[in-house]
């Protein structure tokens, strides 16, 4: 396994970028698919982010300065390109983000790729009336579980109103799934 | 970081398709590869043209149709009364006469319309005469050309 220094050289370097190109997608294709289909729901949408994900960085690489650590910046990028698919849609259909995101998961009740029972679904409609920011921390931390130290670099907060981000969070979900 | 992918269908019910993965970095590679080289279209606009790009709007001048909707059947009916009328040619007082009808007409209203009995009503003379039928007026040219041409010893002989 080599060290992120010695990847981020190799892909930059023309002989070594696609050998290293690849070494990076396997290394990270999980959690970035799953980090996006969090917020956008369907699978379909899923694929379609992650694939421009990838592309955007196979383009962006050579100016990649190293400031900071790769996977902050991979998670960046999948989480902007993932929140401008939602926006495109909400353009599109003329509704909300919010809205696309409930549209969504109507459409997951009958969607193959979910096997998950009323709960879990009422529990997707419930993290979707969250604040933009808010459902990010409240996904990363709870389904992704990532570290606040980590959260806090890809989302540029701090620690401590990540913390109190996901606190209010748990507190409208439980609130949510009591009343419905 | 772990892991996630079981941790995720177990909790948040998403489910990824079997193989998903699998191979994922070949294609991606040849997505992105391609991607890099083919960037634009190709297609160029002239230089400042969307910098001036303006909407010209023609000012409408209303335009009253007479064939709006409420109109149309009263419209319609006063065309067609001025056609039937035009058609019917009660502007030409003039009674028709027997030279309006072509040739054909005529002879085609004899065969197909009369029968022999009726044309028999039209003939004032009893007997026909051959003259009724051809015309001999010979000019005195063509007699002449006749008889040069002829051998009269022919006609002393009858």
């Amino acid at each position: 396994m080599i060290t992120e220094t010695e990847l981020i050289s190799k892909l930059q370097d023309k002989g070594n970028k696609d050998n290293a190109f690849k070494e990076l997608v396997a290394q990270y294709k999980e959690r970035l698919y799953w980090h996006i289909r969090n917020i956008v729901k369907s699978h379909d949408d899923a694929d379609d982010v992650l694939q421009n994900t990838f592309i955007k960085v196979y383009k962006s690489i050579d100016g990649f300065k190293g400031n900071s650590k790769l996977y902050s910046w991979l998670y960046r990028i999948a989480t902007n390109e993932a929140i401008t698919l939602l926006n495109k849609n909400a353009k599109r259909l003329q509704i909300t983000n919010q809205e696309v995101q409930d549209l969504a998961l109507n459409n997951i009740e009958s969607d193959v790729y979910f096997e998950g029972d009323a709960i879990q679904l009422k529990f997707q409609k419930a993290i979707i009336t969250l604040p933009e920011k808010q459902q990010l921390v409240f996904n990363m931390k709870y389904f992704q579980e990532l570290k606040y130290k980590e959260m806090a670099i890809i989302l540029d907060t701090s620690e401590g109103a990540l913390k109190a981000s996901y606190h209010i969070a748990t507190k409208k979900i439980k609130a949510y799934l009591a009343n419905n | 970081m772990k892991n996630q992918n079981l941790h995720n269908v177990k909790k948040s019910g998403f489910k990824v398709p079997q193989n998903y993965f699998e191979d994922f970095e070949d294609s991606i590679l040849t997505q992105a590869k391609l991607k890099n080289l083919v960037n634009t279209s190709g297609f160029k606009t002239p230089k400042n043209y969307l910098n001036n790009f303006s909407v010209s709007v023609k000012k409408e001048t209303k335009v009253i149709s007479i064939f709006s909707n409420r109109n149309i059947l009263s419209v319609s009916s006063i065309a067609a009364a001025i056609a039937l009328f035009f058609s019917l040619n009660i502007f030409n007082n003039s009674p028709l006469s027997l030279n309006d009808l072509d040739t054909t007409t005529v002879e085609n209203y004899i065969l197909n319309e009369t029968e022999i009995s009726d044309l028999t009503t039209l003939f004032q003379d009893n007997e026909l005469n051959e003259n009724q039928f051809i015309d001999y007026s010979l000019s005195d040219e063509t007699l002449e050309s006749y008889l040069e041409a002829e051998d009269l010893n022919d006609l002393y002989s009858e």
